[in-house]
Parts: C-alpha cells; structure tokens; sequence
C-alpha cells in the first residue's frame, strides 16, 4: 500500500498472473481466482485491484477498482478490456449497491447480491382528550421500503395514512385514501410505478402528449418489443393558447378563458411551456417569465421584451374545476432490427360523470344534461333551495314589484338557499361582493347591470379517445418511410347519447426520407444530398390529445387559424456542397377545410463556419373561393458565436396580402437589428442592440404605419462564488395609429459574498411595465347603520358605506421593486486552532431595506430611475411600500453573554380606493439583553417599543382620518440550571397599548415560572404556568379593532413530558390549557406513542 | 388597572383520567409498535471509496454551480441547493436531473434567500427560506405544496443565516438556532414547542453550527465557537467532547449514517472524519491539500451507505461509497 501526502492509498489484490489475463488474452483452462491482498482492511472481492489516488488538478481522490475475468460478478460488469473505471460522470446507479439496513453485516458487494429490503419508516398513535370534545384516537403510518425481492427485482415504495381515524372496525380505509402512496417495482424486463409520475414520449405524431399524472403505470419488454399501459387520474385539463403580444405590456397575460361552470382554480404547478417567438421559456424572475398559478396569468421579465410582433404560445393544465378527471393509456412499440419498427397506442381520458368537483349531480342535473346533447355548454337550472326560516342565507324580495329580487340577509338568517352563476358582464343583474366576514354572496344590481344570475351552472363531463397505429420501414438502405394512421373520438357530453354520431375522426400521415448520400462525379466530390416527402391528413372531426403542429403555423401558409381537417403534402431538398454551407428548398400545398387551399414556396442557406448565419426566403399563396393572398417572407442573419467580439445583423420583410380570416387587407413588418456581444474572459460579457421596426396595416384603402426603435443592453460579470453581477436594460419607442407607446425595462442584480459568509450582501433591482383592466374601488354610501365600512374604508359594520368594485380600461403601470441586504458575522469567519477569537468578531447585524412601488410612472426610464421620491410619489403610486430592518448583536463566541437590537421601519401607501389616500407608518425596535447572574443565575431582559400613524384623506371632502399607537413592552426571565436535574426560570412579563388618538390604553401583565426536568437519559419533563391580567383604561380603539380584548385575570398552563420506552419508541404527553373568571375553562391534552424503524 | 385574580379550578377529572386512559393504551400500543429491538445494524465503516463525482461543468449545467447545502432522501435522492442561485435540483441515485425548482422570485414557489433543506417523513422536501422567513414544502415529485412562515418565537433565529432545519427520527422537525444556541423543537404552527431551552448546559452549547440526530439515541453538534464535536442525549444534556484534533475548523457540517456513525466534514483540515458514537476516529479521509484544495462545507448520509460532501468554492460535489466491516 502506499500512501500519499493526501492519506490515498494503492490496494494491490489481485496476482500479476490475473492482471497480465485481462490486457494479454484468453485465460488458461486451469486459472483460479487468487485472493485479493488488502492491507487496510479492504473487503473487495477475489482477484480485484482497487486503487485510490489524487490526481493533480483533479478535485479529488478517485478510486479505480477492476474485477479480474474470475471475480465474482465480473461477467456482468464491465467488459475484459476495461481494467479500470474512471469514475468522474460514470452512469452505475448508486442504490445498486444498497445494503440492507436490517442485513446482518457484509460489505456493499455481498449486500447487493442479497435479496434484502430495507424498512423504515415511523408509526405513531395518539390520543387527545380536550373541553368541550370526545375523546378521539388517531394512528399513522409512515413506511418506505427498498430494496430487492426475487432476484433482479427493485422495489420502491413510500406510503403515508398520517392523520386518517380508524375506521370503527380497525381496518385502514381503502388504498385511494391513503395520503400519499408511491411504489415502485423494477425489473429487467419491466417496471411498475405508483404514484405522480409524468406521462410524456407515447411513439406517434397524433398520440403526442404530456400529462402530470397521479395513478399508475407499467412497462415491459418481450423480446423486442415494449408494452407500456397507465391508468391514473389527471390533475388538470390540457389547454393550448396562442396570440399576439401587446405593445408595453410585459404582462400578466391570463391564460384561462373560463367556460360556464368552470372557476377558476388555477394552473397545475409546473405544467406549463411557454415559447416567445418559437423559443422555450424558462421559468423565474431572473430567467424569462413568472406565472401565477393561482391566478392563471404569465408576466414576462425583462429578459423577453413583448412587443405587438410577439408570438406566443402555452401549453398548460387547468386545474380541474368540473369534474374529477381520468386517463388511461396502453400503447407498445417494437423494432425489426435493420428494417424499421412499429407501434400501436390506445389513449382515453375524459371527465367523470360520477364524480363533479363540488355538488353532485341530482337526478335532474342527469336528465338535463343527457337531454342536451352535444349543442350547448351548460344549463342553468333553478339554483334555488328551501331551507326554511332562519336556516337560509336569501330571501326574496318583492318590495319593488317591478324588479323582486333575492336579498342576502347572513348565513343562518334567510329561508332560502341560492347559488349564483357567472353570465357574462352586462347580462346578468347581480354581482358578486365579500362581507367583512369574507362570506362571498351576491346583491341585486338590476337587470343587465351584473355579471351573475340565480342559478346553478352545470359542466358539461366530455371524453376523447383515441387509436393510432404506426410503423416504419427502411427500404433500399438510404430510404426510410414511416406511415401511421389514427382515428379519434371526441364526446363533448359524455351523458347524452345525442349527436353522437359526429363524434369521430380520422387522420393519417405518410413520409419517406432519403438519408444524406455523397454526390460525386468522376471522383470529384460535390457534398451529400437529402430529402424528405410528407403527406399528411386530417379529417375535419379529428381530435387529437396535444398539438400536433408548432404554434402559429396557420401564419406560414397564409390561413386562418383552424382546428378543422386538412390536407398537406410538403416536398424538401437539402444539398450540403461543403460542411460550412447548407442549402435547403421546400414546396408545399395545404388545404383546409371550408375550401382554402395555399401552395407554398421556401428556399435557406445556412452558413456555419467562422461567420454563421442563415439567408431564407419563404412565400405562400392561399386561394379561397375566388380571393387570393399572399405571404412573402425575407430574412437573414449574420454574425460571429466565438471570440471576444461577436457582432450580428439580422433583417426581416413580411408581406402578408388577403391572409384568410383576417380583419385587414395587407399587412407589412419590416426589422432590423444588430447586436454586439464583447466576452474578454469567461468572467465578463457585455452586450449592446439596437433595433428598428417599421409596418403598415391597409384596409378599404386607408394605410396606417407604425414604427419602433429599441435599445437594450446587459453586463454580466462573475467572479467565482463570491461575487456576480447581472444587469440589463431595455428601451423601446413606438410610434402607431394609437399614439406613442414607450417601454422601459430595467434589472440589476449584484451579490458579493458567498451564502453564508461571514460577509454577504445583495442589491436588486427591477423594474417591469404592466398593463391590465384597473379595479375601480369606490366607497358608496348606503345610508347609517348599514353598510360595511365607514368614510374611509374602515372595516366597520353599520358604517354607512359599501365598497363597490368594477372593472376598468386597461392602463399602463410600472412595477418596481428595490432590495438591499448586507449581512455582517465575523464570528462565523474560519478561526485558527486553539486561538480565542477578539471580543470585535462577536459584533454582527443585518441590514434590510426594500421598497416595492406599483405606479403610474415609467420607473424604469433614466428620469424616473434615479428620483427616490418617485417611487412612492402620492400622486403617481397605487401601492407602494417601504421596509426596511437592521439588527445588531454582540455575541462573544464562548461567552455567556450576549445583546441583541433590532430596530424596525415600515409605510404602507395605497390609492386603490378611488378619492382616498391612506398612509401607514409604523416602527418598532427591541433590544435583548442576556447575562450571569450571580448564584448560578442567568437573566434575560427584553424591552420593545413599537408605533403606528395610519392617516387617510378623501379627496373628495375636507374629511381626514387619523390613528395613533403607541405599545412598550418589558420582560424578565431569571434562569437556573440545576445540574443533574433540568432547569427553573421566573418569567414576567408587561405591555401598554396605547391609542393616543383616544387617549385610552390596554395594559397587560403576566408572571409565572417554567421548569424543566430531565430525568437521567430517557425522561424529559418541561412545565409552564403563566398568571396574568389585563386591564383597559379610557376609549381604546386602535383600527381594525373589531372585538375587545376580555379584560381579566387569566391562567395558562401547559406541560410537555417525553419517555423513551426504547431506543426508537417514544411516550409523550402535552396538555395545555386556560382558566379564566367567567368563560368556559378550557384545556386539551395529547398522549402519543411514536415508533421509528 | 382592574381586573381580579380568577378563580383557579382545575379540569380535574379529565387530568385523572386521561393519564388513566393513556397508561392502560400503553401496553397495548407498545404491543402495537414496531419491533425494532432485535434489528441487526450495519458494521462499522472502514472505508471510503470514491464513486462518482459531479463536476463544475456538470453541476454548472444543471443550473447550481455554486451548491450551499445537501440531503439525501430514503429513496438515495440527492438533493442540492445553491442559495446563490435560489436552485434546487433533484438527483436520481444515477446522478441524472429529475427536476429543478426555485428560481428567484416573489411567488410561493421562488424563493428570497433560501438556506437550509430537510426531508420530512413523508419524503417531502422542505426549505428553509430566511428572506421569507417562512419555510416551503414541495411533494418528491418538486410539487408545490405550501409555504409557512415561521413562528414569532423564532422569527429571529430563522432570519439568521446560521439557521439549520433538522427531523429527528421521530419526524418531528427541529431549528438548530444560533442566536438561541440551542435545538428548537417546532410543533405543527412553526413555533417553538417548548419554552425552555434544550441542550444543556447552556454554557457547554458554545456556538452550534451544525448538528445530526442519530438513529436511536441523541445527536451531534458541532461547536464552531469553542471549535467542539458535542454529543447530547434524548433529554438534551451534553455530554463531553471529542478530541480538539476531531473537531472541525472553519464552517464544518456534520451528518450520521444509519448505523450511527458521525460523518464531519473539516472545510479548514480539507478532510471527512468518520467517528463512532463514543466520538473515537474511525477513517480520516484526506480530500485535499495546499497544490489542489478541497473544502467540504456540507455532508449528507444516505440510506444506502452513500456519503455527498460539496465545496461550494470549488462547485463539486462527491458522492463516496462507505464500506463496512462485516459483523459477526
């Protein structure tokens, strides 16, 4: 063995004899495995070598092990000829070599030849007695198991029932209920899974889809085919969305077009693919875009600047909101080696009729539903329900005869219930409105004056289906052609038999391809030559599971967006003469149902050498019914990818005539851009553009131009983890029909010092621009003594005034949000050994200052960036607010003593309600104090003080509104630890609330003692009793104050005990509770046993 | 001031006989417990062989060049954050991607300044985020399933960035905190569960900068203050320390295997220790030096005898295979 400077060492074990056999030939008949020498201690099996070593600027020791021909296993491992595996990006699983937890000792080689699995898991039962309730038991289980079981079987599970009761007869509920359960079987020739698993990659152009699913499903192998089958339940519904970007908005886009019947309930997290220009997205607010799932709205950053030319499509899940939702899918695929393959697949997925999310169907929702067919999206039965009086929320009104109506009276104080349906603005007469109590119910507005009506929005459950069925075949050795054929169905009221018969569809595909072949004459050598012919069609009622084309391809042919049949056949050539140059030529013709038929035409080169870029030209003529159009495309680019200068130029000309389904005559875009990257070193990159968009859109004769210029910039620097700077800006003025549009983006983003360094600190900042409908929310007075609020948006029952909110015109608004952080710990610096660190280094604190603005103002141009008044502007801002904490402690390591400070700052500003203003300042700060006492003492003194001014103004009136607070607040703990036996503390506590705005305040004292015991290893005891009285003097009535604080003696008490019965089996106990003069006890108590395994 | 002292009645026939209720469910409830007692454990480790390392480059691909924090879950998943670039990935036992999350941001599934990860019971990824200081849970498969904001209790002790989530092998989650120098227990609400401190004496915590709970019996905590390996019992007392010459120097991470052995990195000696449970040394493996340094500033132990120790620096991450002797 030898041993290096780096402690590695070099394990000989096997004889020469045996390492010559691995690089020198065949081993003679008679050779014998000899056993491996090992003198540190090292179990690796017979006639193995294993050697550890540094290697100069390697990161690390690497271990190169090598079984010789008679090693056990080794004719399943690596070939003869590889004596050694270099184990930096090596793909040999890790769990292969799991050893058994519970296994009787052996090394990792012997425990992976067992057939072991692995338990562990906790189990926990409980029982909890309190005021007021019954005695109730819980049990759960946790368990994960690994492993392997029958030889080359995997298996994987995880499964949780934490929180379910026992059922009455004990037994566990049914496996669906179960919290959380995955499983997992692998096997050579097949795997199960259990659980969430994502369905992606089913073989064919028409079965494409991706799918997060919770369910199961299984693969196998015979032979050389595979068999794949899921069956699951669906977490949301496919949609598919494509538009345009708008000028200056960089979002939120919604995403959701909700159906009647449907809320909304969001977006599956993480379902999403979002493409700009063709482009995938990548998620974060330092990447490309940021989603809201919940609202289901996409904000893109100012990575991705949106303009009125941007293209962009999403994919996503909608989080089911009608029905429960199933998938079922089986498909198999195989290869005939050297000729090709084929592959058939069968997919179902639909609603559950059985299982609508919220109330079941009765059985005239059924017959309603199965009445109507395929012909409308929803009904609207009554919605009304007797529940008798004072068990209702409404009740109906009739004292304007003219226009009776449901009145909301409160849960539990009508004789009616009803539900409401979303209708469409203007075509309903109520709207919708949340009590203070957050109870949403509805209020008459009149007729066609609100967006709901009474009723009861039923969905309508729908169900698809498809078979595909596929195979290719290579013909002649360079020919390749590939065939598949599908056939759909697509039930749009899976509980009505009517207008059933349109609910199928047919599509079908056919390709060959000739593989890149030489061309030569004469010896002379002229490049390789490729093509490609593809036919392909779809029946008119076809439906397919996810898209099946790119997004806006109808732009290319010139069409209108369709999802109706077509007919296509395309015809492409590629011609390589040199490997730096490609060129390519297309032809095409597609046809669509409703009679519109295009031809189209394309020709590219593509330059890839020290200079790359592409040259294209693409035309298409569509024809339909004696109208004709055409498309005509021009663009190129050219540029440099490598070095420290990496200039480009890119052009565009689009001329769009007679597109079918479009609103205007012509259409023409012209683009330019150039921009220069300058990379000096890995740790630097500058970037810089400059581009210019001119159009025109002509209708009936009139000619509308536009025009844009932008410009946009970015640095980014890094220099190892400690420091990285990214920041980028972008301009852009535009010039259209509409008026002037200006776009000011901004982001910086600088961080020194790594996570967790003594010294770490980061600055954001970033500005985005906005644009959506802006939510008018007036105050309008209703009379006293009804109402929610009162003048000034007091939450205020009988406060005379309702707020009213409505929708208004989309307005443009600027987003930014500033972030300051210094943290400062030198005591977490690395010290030398045996050194006491200087009393200075147990200083540290923390600095936090972030200011968030929404406002009228375009906080991202140079003007407005730099005034620090402007972010919070009263005039310009709607939301705004300002934060900002620093802390500072002094904690000597190895010291007793410790003093801590934090002072606090924040303002709130809003203008979200029109002709008010409201402004909330508040600061606290506390300071804590920890020291020896003497005696064995330890005391710890805490002292707060905190303030808040709230004013709001209407500007609509002379009126203000003012609130002041004031609180302090002491506390003391005396500590001592008795040794042996646990600790006892004293703890007394005082606070005053001041309303300084009434004069009157609220004082709160309490006192008590807390000890705990620790009774040898296994037992822990901890206690607390706290006694304590409040008292209010004069008016108290800070805001927001609804319900007074019970004034009064009071005592918590609350006790904590924990027995280790065993290693890994855990008693314990807790029980908590309240006495107070005059109200109700109230304690509860929890026994647990909990076993770990 | 007004008020009265209350009239202090105890539920009395609840306290008596809830206790009577629990004491008569033991048995039955020990019976119903898992027997674990005659489980055999693993041998102890003798070896450790390099398995598989995962580069700059690679580590810069997957979008966490810069990694903060490790942990493995039962299934031998790696996980790995890089606060720096708010990045969690997860690794299958292959060291393929499975999925990435976070990112920068304001949404709940983002994060401000994340620093600290832990795998609860049920396999769920949890992650301490200090700038929100709130803590946010994600299902195995990187589903978004909430996030918390921490207690008032310790609010303070999580904005610090010394802050460390533990779960003890009860699933119970814990807070290695700081400015407290002490380990929190939380209960279901994010606060502090308990009034009173835990390891004690509080004079023997010193600094705690990481800590592992073992399998069966107490834990470790590493002391950067008085530069300590410390081992606790069930109740929290401390028992004495290890040798200086043990201890970490620097920012040192600390993880236990399932056969309770002590896994420590040493950023400043650029070594693994691998001790016992009576803090004897076991391996001591080299891992750099002054020519081609090597810094482990966060270890984590998987089920399945792997070990993943990272430089953050240097933007590696090794995964070391631990070979054990046999047991009789």
């Amino acid at each position: 063995m030898i041993e290096s400077r780096f402690g590695s060492r070099i394990v000989m074990g096997a004889s020469i004899g045996a390492a010559l056999a691995w690089g020198l030939g065949p081993l003679p008949a008679n050779a014998r495995p000899i056993d491996s020498l090992c003198p540190g201690g090292c179990d690796a099996p017979r006639d193995t070598v294993v050697i550890e070593l540094p290697v100069a600027r390697a990161p690390s020791l690497l271990a190169l092990r090598a079984s010789g021909p008679l090693a056990a296993g080794a004719a399943d491992q690596a070939p003869p000829d590889s004596t050694a595996s270099v184990l930096r990006n090596e793909t040999r699983s890790w769990i292969a070599a799991a050893p058994a937890a519970g296994a009787a000792g052996g090394t990792i080689a012997d425990a992976a030849s067992n057939d072991a699995i692995t338990f562990s898991g906790l189990k926990l039962v409980s029982v909890e007695v309190g005021a007021n309730r019954a005695a109730s038991m819980t049990q759960s289980l946790d368990l994960t198991i690994r492993g392997r079981i029958a030889g080359d079987v995997q298996v994987a599970a995880s499964l949780s029932d934490r929180r379910l009761p026992f059922e009455p007869d004990g037994s566990s509920r049914e496996l669906e209920d179960l919290d959380n359960i995955t499983l997992s079987l692998k096997a050579p020739h097949g795997e199960a899974t259990m659980g969430d698993f994502l369905l992606d990659g089913v073989p064919g152009e028409f079965a494409h889809l991706t799918r997060h699913l919770q369910g199961v499903q299984g693969s196998a192998k015979t032979g050389q085919a595979h068999w794949n089958v899921a069956a699951a339940s669906e977490k949301g519904e496919k949609r598919t969305l494509e538009f345009r970007g708008e000028e200056g908005r960089q979002g939120p886009y919604p995403l959701l077009t909700l159906a009647t019947g449907e809320s909304n309930e969001g977006i599956v997290a993480g379902s999403e693919a979002i493409w700009l220009d063709g482009a995938r997205l990548k998620r974060g607010a330092d990447a490309d875009y940021v989603i809201d799932y919940g609202a289901s709205t996409v904000t893109f950053t100012i990575h991705r600047p949106i303009t009125a030319q941007s293209r962009i499509a999403v994919d996503f899940e909608a989080a089911s909101s009608r029905y429960r939702r199933s998938l079922y899918a089986a498909s198999t695929q195989g290869l005939v080696p050297g000729r090709g393959g084929w592959y058939a697949n069968y997919l179902s997925e639909g609603d559950d009729p059985s299982s609508p999310i919220g109330a079941a169907l009765t059985a005239d929702d059924r017959a309603a539903l199965s009445a109507l067919g395929d012909s409308a999206d929803s009904i609207l039965p009554s919605g009304v329900r007797y529940a008798g009086p004072g068990l209702g929320s409404y009740d109906w009104d009739e004292s304007d005869p003219a226009n009776p109506h449901w009145v909301f009276l409160g849960s539990s104080h009508g004789t009616y219930d009803v539900d409401f349906a979303s209708v469409g603005a203007g075509e309903g007469a109520y709207s919708d409105t949340t009590s203070v109590e957050g109870v949403r119910f509805y209020r008459y507005r009149g007729v066609n004056l609100g967006s709901y009506a009474p009723g009861r929005a039923l969905a309508v459950p729908s169900s698809r289906r498809l078979v595909d069925v596929g195979g290719s075949a290579r013909l002649f050795g360079a020919l390749g052609v590939d065939g598949e054929v599908a056939r759909s169905g697509f039930d749009k009221n899976a509980l009505s038999s009517r207008n059933d018969g349109d609910n199928a569809g047919t599509a079908a595909r056919f390709e060959a391809r000739l593989d890149p072949r030489a061309v030569a004459i004469g010896g002379l050598k002229l490049g390789s030559i490729q093509a490609q012919g593809r036919m392909r069609s779809r029946g008119d009622r076809f439906e397919s599971f996810d898209r099946t084309d790119p997004a806006f391809e109808y732009e290319r042919w010139n069409q209108a967006p369709s999802s109706a049949g077509e007919d296509r056949q395309e015809l492409s050539l590629q011609y390589t003469p040199v490997q730096a140059l490609a060129l390519r030529g297309d032809v095409g013709r597609r046809r669509v149902t409703g009679g519109s038929e295009s031809v189209r035409r394309g020709a590219q080169a593509v330059l890839n050498s020290a200079l790359t870029g592409t040259l294209s030209w693409e035309e298409a003529r569509n024809a339909t019914s004696g109208s004709a159009g055409l498309r005509s495309l021009w663009g190129g680019d050219l540029g440099r990818d490598q070095g420290w200068f990496q200039p480009r130029v890119t052009a565009k000309d689009e001329r769009i005539e007679g597109q079918d389904g479009d609103s205007v005559d012509a259409r023409w875009n012209r683009d330019l851009g150039m921009i220069l990257r300058l990379v000096p070193g890995k740790a630097l990159k500058l970037r810089g553009g400059y581009a210019r968009h001119e159009g025109s859109v002509t209708d009936a004769g009139t000619v509308a131009e536009d025009q844009a210029f932008t410009w946009d910039g970015g640095l980014s620097a890094r220099f190892g983890s400690s420091f990285s700077l990214d920041g980028g800006f972008s301009r852009r003025r535009a010039e259209s029909s509409t008026g002037p549009q200006a776009t000011n983006l901004a982001q910086l983003a600088v961080q020194a010092g790594r996570p967790g360094a003594p010294v770490s600190s980061e600055l954001r900042y970033d500005v985005n621009q906005l644009r959506e409908a802006s939510l008018v929310r007036e105050l309008k007075p209703v009379g006293d003594g009804s109402g929610s609020y009162d003048a000034y948006g007091n939450p205020r029952l009988g406060g005379g005034y309702e707020l009213v909110t409505s929708t208004g015109d989309p307005t443009t608004r600027s987003r930014a949000v500033v972030q300051v952080r210094l943290d400062a710990f030198p005591s977490r610096a690395a010290r030398a050994p045996g050194k006491t660190p200087a009393l200075w280094r147990g200083l540290g604190g923390s600095t936090f200052l972030r200011v968030e603005a929404l406002s009228t103002l375009p906080l991202g141009s140079p003007d407005q960036a730099f005034r620090p008044d402007a972010y919070l502007d009263p005039e310009t801002t709607i939301r705004g607010d300002v934060t900002a904490r620093q802390t500072l402690e002094f904690a000597p390591a190895g010291r007793r003593y410790d003093l801590r400070g934090e002072v606090g700052y924040r303002r709130e500003q809003s203008a979200e309600i029109e002709d008010l203003t409201t402004e909330r300042r508040t600061g606290d700060a506390r300071m804590t104090l920890r020291h020896p006492i003497p005696g064995g003492f330890r005391g710890t003194w805490t002292a707060t003080y905190d303030r808040a001014r709230q004013s709001i103004e209407r500007q609509d009136a002379t009126g203000s509104y003012a609130s002041q607070m004031r609180g302090r607040g002491f506390e003391g703990e005396i500590a001592r630890e008795l040794r042996g036996f646990g600790q006892v503390s004293i703890l007394a506590r005082q606070r005053r609330d001041i309303d300084l705005t009434h004069g009157g305040y609220f004082d709160l004292w309490s006192a008590g003692p807390t000890a705990r015991y620790a009774g040898g290893a296994k037992l822990r005891v901890d206690a607390r009793a706290l006694y304590g009285w409040s008292a209010q003097q004069g008016v108290y009535a800070p805001p927001g104050l609804y319900t007074t604080a019970p004034v009064g003696g009071r005592l918590d008490y609350d006790l904590l005990g924990e027995y280790r019965i065993h290693d890994r089996v855990s008693l314990s106990l807790n029980w908590t509770g309240f006495q107070a003069p005059n109200r109700p006890a109230y304690y509860t108590g929890r026994f647990e046993l909990k076993g770990s395994f | 001031m007004s008020g009265r002292a209350p009239a202090v009645t105890f539920p009395l026939r609840s306290i008596v006989l809830a206790p009577l209720l629990a004491v008569a469910l033991v048995p039955a409830a020990i019976r119903a417990a898992p027997d674990v007692g005659t489980e055999s454990r693993p041998g102890p480790p003798h070896a450790l062989r390099a398995e598989r390392v995962l580069d700059a480059a690679t580590l810069d691909r997957l979008g966490v060049p810069h990694p903060t924090r490790i942990v493995f879950d039962a299934n031998h998943c790696l996980y790995v954050l890089d606060a720096a670039a708010r990045r969690i990935v997860k690794l299958n036992p292959e060291g393929q991607p499975l999925w990435d999350l976070g990112g920068y941001g304001d949404d709940d599934q983002s994060f401000s300044l994340p620093s600290d990860l832990a795998i609860d019971r049920r396999q769920s990824l949890l992650v301490l985020d200090r700038g929100k200081n709130a803590l946010v849970a994600f299902d195995p498969a990187g589903h978004f399933l909430g996030v918390r904001s921490f207690g008032e209790t310790v609010a303070t002790e999580t904005a610090d960035p010394g802050a460390r989530l533990l779960v003890d092998p009860f699933g119970d989650l814990w807070l290695l905190g700081p400015r407290d120098r002490d380990l929190i227990p939380l209960d279901d609400r994010l606060e502090r569960s308990r009034r009173s401190r835990f390891l004690a004496p509080e004079a023997s915590a010193g600094s705690p900068e990481a800590a592992a709970f073992l399998p069966t019996s107490g834990g470790w905590f590493f002391d950067a203050g008085g530069r300590k390996l410390r081992r606790f019992g069930n109740n929290g007392q401390i028992a004495s320390a290890v040798a200086d010459s043990l201890a970490p120097s620097g920012a040192g991470d600390v993880a236990v295997d399932q056969a309770g052995f002590l896994y420590a990195a040493d950023p400043g000696g650029q070594r693994l220790l691998v001790l016992d449970d009576q803090g004897a040394l076991r391996i001591e493996r080299a891992l750099g030096g002054a020519g081609v340094p090597w810094h482990p500033v966060a270890v984590a132990v998987s089920r399945s005898d792997r070990v993943a120790i990272l430089d953050s620096e240097r933007g590696e991450i090794q995964i070391l295979t631990i070979e054990r002797e046999r047991v009789p």
